[in-house]
C-alpha cells in the first residue's frame, strides 16, 4: 500500500492561475493594502473569482513571500484535522521539514489542550520563520464548527508580525470582524469590489476573448450579470459559438432565467452528442482523470477530451502541473450534474459505483468508500474499509477511518465482527481503551468464522493481536494474548504477523525477558522494512530502549533517531503514540549521562501521553522510571520523588505489571537513602575505584578492565564490590546512575 | 441581509416554508430543494415546503448561496400562525 496514495496533497498546493483568466490589476491593487494588514478577507459568494484573485496574486509575490495554502473541505470542519493542514501546508513550502511537529504532537488526542498547548507553540513556530509567510485558507464557508472558528480566532488575536492570514468565504465568518475592522488590522474585498467593472468586461471579452462585444451590447451583459464573474464567462462562452451575437445578447439581457442555468444550456447546445454525453457522465465525479473518466463513460481517450475541454472551456480546472487530474468548476459540474439527474436518474448510481471501482483498483481507497456510499452500496463500502483500515492507521490517518466508519449506516457498524475490530483499534489508538474493550467483547460474541476482509486469520485472532499490542489488561495477559494471537496467526503470512511479533516482544521485555523481547522486535522490524510506519516506530523505540538497557549505546542511539525520522517522514506526531520516539531517545540519553537532554526528550514524550489517560500504561512507567533519576542527578529529589509517585499510581491501577513493581522499589529506596544522606558518602571512593567505575560505563568485561588497568580481574571484582557497597547499590547499571546522580565522574 | 454563520430565524416547528429567490431556476434544479416544491414567477422562484428542522433549513439557504442565487426572502407560509416557540 503506497502511503503516499493516502495524503491529499492538492488541496494543499495553491492552484496556478490559468493563462485564459483575465489578470485585473484593480484587484491585485486592493490586495497590496494586504500586505500591511495582519488580516485580508475576501467575502463573495460563489463564482466570484476569490480563488483566481488569490492564485495570481501569489504568482505575483512569489519571488518575496511565501504562501501556505489550504483549500478547506468539509472534513476541516474538524479543528484536529483543520490544524493538521494548515500545519502541513506550511510544510509544502517550508524547506525545514520540523515545522509544526511539537504543536501537533498529540493534537488527535482530544482537541482540549488545543488553545493551551498547541496553538501558542505554533504561534511560537510562526514567529521562529525567518521570512514573511501568507497564510490562505480557502473556501471557509465550508467550517462551521464553532471550535474550528475559535482557534482561528484565537491565531488572530495573536498573530506574528511576520504571518498575515487571508480567508477566503461565500460568507462572513464568525470571527471578530468588528473589532478588526475598528482596529485597522483587516483588509477586505467584497462582492462589490470582485464585480467586474465596465473596462474589465471590455477587456475580458473583446480583448481575450476577441469577441467584438458592442459597447452597447457590453452594457446589458454587465447589467444582466451585475458584474457576476462566473456570469460573464459563461456569457463568452455562449458568444464565442454563436453568429448573432447582438441577438443573443439582447435575449440574454431580457431573459429572467438563473444565468448558469440559461448559459450552460447554451453551452451544451453547442456541443456534439458524445461531448454532452462525456460531461453528463462525468459530472457524478468530483476530480477526474483520464482512465477515471474511461471507466465511468465508457469510453476511450478521456485524457485527450479532458486536456481539450480545459484549454478551451475556462469551466474545467486543472489540478496539478502535469495535467493528469481535472475538475469542473463547481457551478458548472452542478448544472451538469442536476441535467443529469432529471433527464437519466437511473444512471446516477452505477456511475458512482463505476467510479468506486476504479478508484479501488487503483489504490484509492478513501475515493473508492465514498463513492460507494454516495451510490448506496453500503456493503461493498463496508468491505473497502475492513480491507483497507489497517495501512491507512499506520500511517496516521485514523481520522480517515473515522470519517469512513461514521458514514457507514450504524446496522452495520454494530453488526460486522471486523468492523468492530476496526473501530476497537481506533479507539484504543486514541486512548478511548474502555470503550475499545467493550467493542472486542461484541465482536468476540458474534458468530462469525474464517478470515476477515484485512487476512486476519479469525475474529478470535484479531481480538488477540490488538490486546497484545496495547498489553490491555496487564503484562501477564498481554503475554498470553501475544501467544494466543501466535498459535491463530501460523506462519509469518498474514499481515498481522508484524504486530504479533511485536505484541510479544512487548509482552516479553515487560516480563522481564529482554533478550526474547529483543528477537521478537528485530522479527517486527524485518518484517515491517517496507511498510507500517506506526509500527515501525513503535518498535524502534522499543528495542532501542532494549539496547540501552543492554549497555548497547550507539545501537540505542541510532535506533531511537531512526524512529524519530519516521515520526517527521509520516507525519505521526497527531498520534499520542509518537511519544515513544522522544521517550526512547530520552531513556538513551539519560544511560548515556545527557541529563539535560534527557530530561527535555522524556518530559516530551510523558506530557503528550499524560493528556490521554486512557493510553497503554507501559511507555508511562518505562518513561516515568528513566525520569525520574535524570531529575534525581540534577539535583531534584523533590521532582523526582513526585514522578515516582505518578508511577506508584499508576502501579495501583495496572496490579499485573510485570518488571515494574520491583524497578520502582529500587528507585524509591535509593530516593530514600539520597534523602537521608543529603549529598555526600559516607565512606568516599578510592583513587582505583574511580577508575573501576568508570570503566564501568559502557560495554567492557571485568576481564577488559582488568587489562585496562594492568591489574588481575580478581583484584578489579573486589574493587567493584567495595564500589557497589560505597554507594548502596547492587548492579552494574545502578552504580553508573548512581555516579551520575553524584557527580563522581 | 448580512450573511453570518448562523442566520437568526424564527423557527416555526414543523411547518410549511416559502422561500423566494431572485431568478428563475429551470426544472432540471428540482432535486437540488428535494421535498420543497419550486414554482417559476415574474423572474423569481418560489420554493414551497415543509421544513423538518433547523437544519434543513439551513441546508436550502446553503444551496442557495452555493448556487449564487440571490435570496430574496425566507417566511412560514402566508396563512400559518408564526409559533410560540
Amino acid at each position: 500500500m503506497d502511503p503516499s496514495r493516502i495524503i491529499v496533497t492538492p488541496k494543499l498546493r495553491a492552484p496556478s492561475p490559468r493563462p485564459e483568466q483575465l489578470v485585473r490589476l484593480r484587484l491585485l491593487g486592493l490586495l497590496e493594502g494586504a500586505l500591511d494588514c495582519k488580516f485580508s478577507l475576501i467575502s463573495a459568494p460563489a463564482g466570484y473569482g476569490k480563488t483566481t484573485l488569490l492564485a495570481q496574486w501569489r504568482q505575483s509575490e512569489e519571488a518575496s513571500l511565501r504562501f501556505g495554502w489550504i483549500s478547506l473541505d468539509e472534513q476541516d470542519n474538524d479543528p484536529v484535522r483543520m490544524w493538521r493542514h494548515i500545519v502541513e501546508a506550511v510544510r509544502q513550502v517550508e524547506p525545514e521539514e520540523d515545522f509544526g511537529a511539537d504543536a501537533i504532537m498529540g493534537l488527535s488526542g482530544v482537541g482540549q489542550n488545543l488553545a493551551e498547548i498547541t496553538l501558542p507553540t505554533l504561534i511560537n513556530e510562526f514567529a521562529a520563520l525567518p521570512h514573511r509567510m501568507v497564510v490562505v485558507l480557502d473556501d471557509y464557508q465550508l467550517v462551521t464548527e464553532d471550535r474550528c472558528h475559535e482557534s482561528v480566532a484565537y491565531l488572530l488575536e495573536h498573530l506574528p508580525e511576520n504571518v498575515l492570514l487571508v480567508i477566503a468565504s461565500r460568507a462572513d465568518p464568525p470571527l471578530p470582524l468588528g473589532r478588526l475592522r475598528a482596529r485597522g488590522e483587516m483588509n477586505e474585498i467584497r462582492t462589490e469590489q470582485l464585480a467586474f467593472s465596465e473596462e474589465e468586461a471590455a477587456c475580458l471579452l473583446n480583448e481575450k476573448m476577441r469577441l467584438d462585444i458592442s459597447p452597447d451590447d457590453l452594457s446589458v451583459l454587465l447589467g444582466r450579470t451585475e458584474g457576476w464573474p462566473a456570469g460573464l464567462y459563461l456569457a463568452a462562452l455562449s458568444l464565442r459559438n454563436r453568429e448573432d451575437k447582438h441577438d443573443f445578447v439582447a435575449s440574454f439581457g431580457g431573459s429572467d432565467r438563473y444565468i448558469v442555468d440559461l448559459l450552460g444550456e447554451e453551452v451544451m447546445a453547442s456541443l456534439p452528442e458524445e461531448m454532452r454525453e462525456f460531461l453528463l457522465k462525468s459530472s457524478v465525479l468530483r476530480r477526474m482523470t483520464g482512465s477515471l473518466c474511461d471507466a465511468v463513460v465508457g469510453r476511450e481517450g478521456s485524457g485527450h477530451v479532458l486536456h481539450e475541454l480545459a484549454r478551451s472551456n475556462l469551466f474545467v480546472v486543472s489540478l496539478d502541473r502535469q495535467g493528469e487530474w481535472y475538475r469542473y468548476h463547481q457551478l458548472f459540474s452542478e448544472f451538469l450534474f442536476y441535467e443529469l439527474v432529471s433527464s437519466r436518474p437511473d444512471l446516477v448510481t452505477v456511475l458512482r459505483a463505476r467510479a468506486s471501482s476504479w478508484l479501488e483498483g487503483m489504490g484509492f481507497i478513501d475515493g473508492a468508500v465514498r463513492y460507494a456510499i454516495a451510490a448506496g452500496d453500503h456493503e461493498r463500502a463496508g468491505l473497502l474499509v475492513a480491507h483497507h483500515w489497517y495501512s491507512y492507521v499506520l500511517t496516521g490517518h485514523t481520522r480517515t477511518v473515522e470519517d469512513w466508519l461514521e458514514s457507514l449506516p450504524e446496522g452495520l457498524t454494530t453488526h460486522d465482527a471486523a468492523l468492530l475490530l476496526v473501530r476497537a483499534w481506533i479507539c484504543t489508538l486514541s486512548g478511548r481503551s474502555e470503550e475499545g474493550e467493550r467493542l472486542l467483547v461484541i465482536a468476540e460474541s458474534l458468530p462469525s468464522e474464517g478470515p476477515l476482509p484485512d487476512g486476519t486469520a479469525t475474529v478470535e485472532a484479531g481480538v488477540a493481536t490488538l490486546r497484545a499490542v496495547f498489553g490491555i489488561g496487564g503484562v501477564q495477559s498481554t503475554l498470553e494474548a501475544a501467544r494466543r494471537a501466535a498459535a491463530l496467526n501460523p506462519g509469518r503470512i498474514s499481515p498481522q504477523a508484524a504486530l504479533i511479533s511485536f505484541g510479544l516482544g512487548s509482552g516479553l521485555y515487560l516480563s522481564g525477558e529482554t533478550s526474547a523481547a529483543r528477537q521478537e522486535f528485530e522479527e517486527t522490524l524485518e518484517l515491517t522494512a517496507s511498510g507500517q510506519p506506526l509500527l515501525r516506530m513503535v518498535s524502534l523505540s522499543y528495542l532501542s530502549i532494549v539496547a540501552a538497557d543492554e549497555g548497547h549505546l550507539e545501537e540505542a542511539e541510532a535506533l531511537a533517531r531512526e524512529a524519530h525520522a519516521l515520526v517527521a517522514r509520516f507525519g505521526l506526531q497527531v498520534l499520542p503514540q509518537s511519544s515513544w520516539a522522544p521517550i526512547a531517545l530520552g531513556y538513551f540519553l539519560a544511560k548515556r549521562g545527557d541529563l539535560a537532554e534527557a530530561r527535555a526528550e522524556l518530559e516530551r514524550g510523558l506530557s503528550a501521553r499524560r493528556e490521554l489517560p486512557g493510553l497503554s500504561p507501559w511507555p508511562n512507567l518505562i518513561g516515568l522510571l528513566a525520569l525520574a533519576p535524570v531529575h534525581a542527578g540534577l539535583g531534584d529529589q523533590g521532582v523526582a520523588r513526585e514522578l515516582l509517585a505518578e508511577a506508584r499510581t499508576i502501579l495501583q491501577r495496572n496490579p499485573d505489571a510485570g518488571i515494574f513493581p520491583e524497578l520502582l522499589e529500587r528507585q524509591e529506596r535509593r530516593l530514600r537513602k539520597t534523602k537521608r544522606r543529603d549529598g555526600s558518602l559516607n565512606e568516599e571512593l578510592t583513587e582505583r575505584e574511580l577508575d573501576v567505575l568508570r570503566l564501568l560505563i559502557g560495554d567492557s568485561s571485568t576481564r577488559q578492565m582488568a587489562q585496562s588497568l594492568y591489574v588481575a580481574p580478581s583484584t578489579v571484582r573486589t574493587q567493584v564490590k567495595s564500589i557497589y557497597r560505597k554507594l548502596g547499590v547492587s548492579s552494574r547499571q545502578e552504580a553508573v546512575e548512581e555516579a551520575h546522580a553524584r557527580r563522581l565522574i | 441581509m448580512n450573511s453570518g454563520g448562523k442566520r437568526k430565524i424564527h423557527m416555526c416547528p414543523e411547518t410549511v416554508y416559502r422561500i423566494v429567490v431572485r431568478d428563475e431556476l429551470s426544472e432540471r434544479y428540482a432535486t437540488a430543494f428535494e421535498g420543497m416544491e419550486m414554482e417559476t414567477k415574474d423572474g423569481q422562484t418560489v420554493l414551497t415546503g415543509k421544513v423538518i428542522d433547523q437544519p434543513h433549513l439551513h441546508g436550502l439557504l446553503n444551496r442557495i448561496g452555493a448556487m449564487g442565487l440571490t435570496l430574496v426572502s425566507v417566511e412560514c407560509a402566508p396563512g400559518e400562525p408564526m409559533g410560540e416557540k
